[in-house]
């Protein structure tokens, strides 16, 4: 978990990005969530929720969280087109042996959707993510 | 005899919802409306959509409650559903259909079933595809007999495709349906099946596209084509816009303006719709 210094680095890091940017430009998806900030705070609520659900929480008992944590802020800037560097496995090869089902990617969903709502995250930009995401479910479960 | 088995089965599935609860998954909404017909669709056009809540290894009960009142008639629709593994719903239904201004009533009762045979809703490039099958009889023959009916049950066979498009419009999601049926039934079976000069299966288009303005309220078209085959009257095809709330994925509510054209001679007949249903 971050503290929350490393909130305000952030917060004031993602400023200065902001406000070098050119202002014409309609904003990226990256944008629309926040940039760095945003994601980083979207994805602490996701893995909190994560965490409180029972029926998957297993799924993670072997995981590194903050590892896991910086993959997904990685991998939430490459498919918002934020210019990152995904540092991961392939999500197909990020799941191989762990037995995702339909069930757990439904509840990560719905987790994913009440993280982005808990940010504060406009619709748009919300289902934009999850038209990115959404097709992952073939590499991700049942293998 | 059927009422009884009808009977029998609501207890046996309200007493399956009491003695356990499902922890389901599935996103909210996704589950669709349930149709007067009592499968998952939206009011008149049943969808691939498995009814309820219930994701892979678990189980979903929905019971529902449904009236349309158009000028000269009322529709009255209570059902229930069995869904497993969000891939496979049994389904019940009644309908009883009060003629106010003729005076009298006709009724039918549906068994429905549904197998999701390809595609995910919201994650695949292919739609999601379900065949389905209704078994309807009629209360009572003697009103569909008298205007020429040939049988008083029948058998409706469908295969719907449905699909999500995320970010469609102005960044909503829209639901696309497709549903082509096979039927011999007069007014969706109310009037009995085929006529007493043909026994054919008639293939039948229905639509139904839906914009979700947020995650849990839609709004929506939908269009039912039906055959037109009894001498006595025109039947013409069914329309509806609709507005759903899925208050949560317990509770939902719809709300529609239904076009049901010419039903027994009375022509023009509009009015609304409203269903409530609950999910377990």
């Amino acid at each position: 978990m971050l503290t929350a210094k490393h909130y305000f680095i952030s917060l004031f890091v993602g400023l200065l990005l902001v406000g070098s940017g050119c202002a014409s430009q309609p904003p990226t998806l990256y944008q629309q969530l926040g940039g760095n900030v945003g994601i980083s705070l979207i994805t602490d609520d996701f893995l909190v929720n994560l965490s409180q659900d029972k029926r998957i929480v297993h799924h993670f008992a072997q995981t590194d969280i903050e590892i896991f944590r910086q993959r997904l802020i990685e991998h939430l800037c490459v498919v918002s087109d934020g210019g990152c560097e995904y540092q991961g496995a392939s999500m197909f090869d990020a799941h191989i042996g762990l037995h995702i089902s339909q069930a757990d990617f439904d509840a990560v969903v719905g987790h994913l959707i009440n993280a982005l709502t808990q940010q504060n995250v406009p619709i748009a930009a919300r289902n934009a993510l999850l038209a990115k995401l959404a097709p992952m479910y073939q590499d991700i479960t049942y293998h | 005899m059927f009422r009884n088995i009808f009977i029998i089965s609501l207890f046996i599935v309200a007493g399956i919802s009491l003695s356990a609860h499902a922890d389901t998954s599935k996103v909210i909404a996704t589950g669709g409306a349930t149709t007067i017909e009592g499968t998952a669709g939206g009011g008149i056009v049943p969808w691939a959509v498995i009814n309820g809540y219930a994701s892979s290894d678990q189980w979903s009960v929905t019971a529902m409650n449904t009236q349309v009142s158009v000028d000269d008639f009322t529709l009255h629709a209570v059902g229930a559903s069995l869904s497993i593994d969000n891939r496979f719903e049994l389904s019940l239904a009644k309908q009883t259909f009060d003629l106010d201004t003729m005076g009298g009533k006709l009724g039918q009762d549906i068994i429905g079933v549904k197998y999701k045979l390809a595609g995910e809703l919201l994650y695949s490039t292919l739609p999601q595809i379900s065949l389905g099958m209704q078994y309807k009889r009629v209360d009572d023959f003697g009103i569909p007999q008298a205007v020429g009916a040939r049988s008083d049950w029948g058998l409706d066979v469908y295969l719907a495709a449905s699909k999500v498009y995320f970010d469609a419009i102005a960044g909503r999601n829209l639901v696309t349906n497709l549903t082509l049926r096979a039927t011999k039934a007069n007014q969706t079976g109310l009037l009995g099946f085929g006529t007493e000069t043909n026994n054919d299966y008639h293939l039948q288009a229905e639509a139904s596209i839906a914009l979700l303005l947020t995650d849990n309220v839609a709004v929506g078209y939908e269009y039912k084509q039906k055959p037109d085959q009894l001498g006595f009257a025109k039947e013409d095809d069914w329309q509806d816009i609709f507005a759903a709330w899925f208050i949560n994925k317990h509770v939902s509510l719809v709300g529609a303006y239904v076009d049901l054209g010419s039903i027994a001679g009375f022509e023009q007949q509009k009015g609304w719709y409203l269903s409530i249903e609950g999910t377990l």
